[in-house]
């Protein structure tokens, strides 16, 4: 997992702690940040928490959030508060990730449109499971095993490094199944900045700073990215 | 709940922990898992089954071609003899398609009916 900043969770109602639970997993440091008006119970956090009022601009500002590096999670249990804290944080921090929990699609609209960079509906991701497990049971044990379980097998993103060993090739001539690699999708910088599927319909040529989103055995994917930074005639 | 003898317990919470995990550091995956999860793009995870007679069975991965067909293989959920099943991450070239396999992939919607069609 690579790891880069710091993590900032608002709120520790019933979303934050089931948040916490899984990002205590990663290496990054964790911060719970509490709103002062919010009797959220923290007396079990093992991570720092902070209680600020998150109506106050300066209260923010405290919490020294690098927004080239941070991600902030807004996972207070009020989508009220939640907007509020996502357009504060928009104005106070143009370029920073924030996702922001929804219980609904209409309020994942309204956080998308106040400057969430991703939102996490509840209640979509539940109901499509619920309708998954009746209606594609494979597909549902496909996803668990590899997005939910903790196993080796996982979905990860790569961007090619400078002088990659597959530097200057097109898709269609490596192949990644050797390799124990699935490849899902890419965004070649030479056609932007769109996350294109690989369906076979249109062949990418391979550069430094594409990213490949691949699902791979942990394992196999340490050895791949091993093998990127292979120097490509060496 | 699972004493109340329900199988599947769904926490709304749960899941979004989980998803949210995988988001750090790691953006154009999460982006990818949410199309995929909430099905919002033409891009779809399906499921086909081998029907004793389909034209997958006895065939290999490699003589399906599935690049050709346009669908990316996930796996195949193969049932083990004590009734569980078995999922089988990114199988072999090699690999026989049994009747009762379940094919795993990722397509457009297109591609998908079009695959659906040629193995029946």
């Amino acid at each position: 997992m690579k790891v880069k900043g710091n993590i900032f969770i608002f709120g520790y109602g019933s979303f934050g702690k089931h948040l916490y639970k899984h990002l205590s997993k990663l290496e990054n440091k964790i911060k719970i940040v509490v709103d002062t008006q919010m009797d959220d119970d923290t007396s079990s956090c093992k991570a720092e928490v902070v209680r600020i009022n998150i109506k106050q601009n300066e209260d923010i500002l405290s919490l020294g959030i690098d927004p080239k590096k941070d991600i902030i999670y807004c996972a207070m249990n009020k989508t009220a508060n939640n907007l509020f804290l996502v357009l504060t944080l928009k104005t106070l921090y143009h370029d920073i990730n924030i996702i922001a929990i929804s219980n609904s699609y209409e309020n994942a609209r309204k956080l998308k449109y106040a400057g969430a960079t991703n939102v996490i509906d509840l209640y979509e991701a539940t109901s499509r499971r619920f309708v998954n497990i009746l209606t594609k049971p494979a597909v549902t044990k496909a996803v668990d095993e590899i997005i939910y379980k903790e196993n080796d097998l996982k979905m990860a993103e790569i961007v090619l490094p400078k002088d990659s060993s597959v530097d200057q090739k097109l898709l269609s001539e490596f192949d990644f199944k050797s390799h124990g690699i699935v490849l899902i999708a890419i965004i070649d910088k030479e056609q932007g900045d769109e996350l294109r599927f690989v369906d076979n319909r249109v062949d990418h040529k391979l550069d430094a700073g594409d990213t490949l989103v691949v699902v791979a055995k942990e394992d196999d994917f340490e050895k791949f990215v091993k093998y990127l930074k292979g120097q490509k005639n060496g | 709940m699972y004493f109340a003898k329900v199988d599947q317990v769904v926490m709304p919470e749960e899941i979004a922990g989980m998803m949210a995990s995988v988001y750090v550091g790691e953006p154009v995956a999460f982006e990818v898992l949410l199309s995929i999860i909430e099905q919002k793009e033409k891009i779809q995870i399906e499921e086909f089954e081998v029907l004793p007679g389909s034209s997958a069975e006895g065939k290999s991965i490699s003589e399906i071609g599935f690049e050709d067909l346009r669908i990316i293989l996930l796996g195949v959920l193969r049932s083990k003899e004590d009734g569980d099943a078995e999922f089988i991450f990114n199988p072999d070239d090699d690999f026989i398609l049994q009747s009762g396999d379940n094919l795993v992939f990722i397509g457009y919607t297109t591609a998908i009916s079009n695959f659906k069609r040629t193995m029946q």
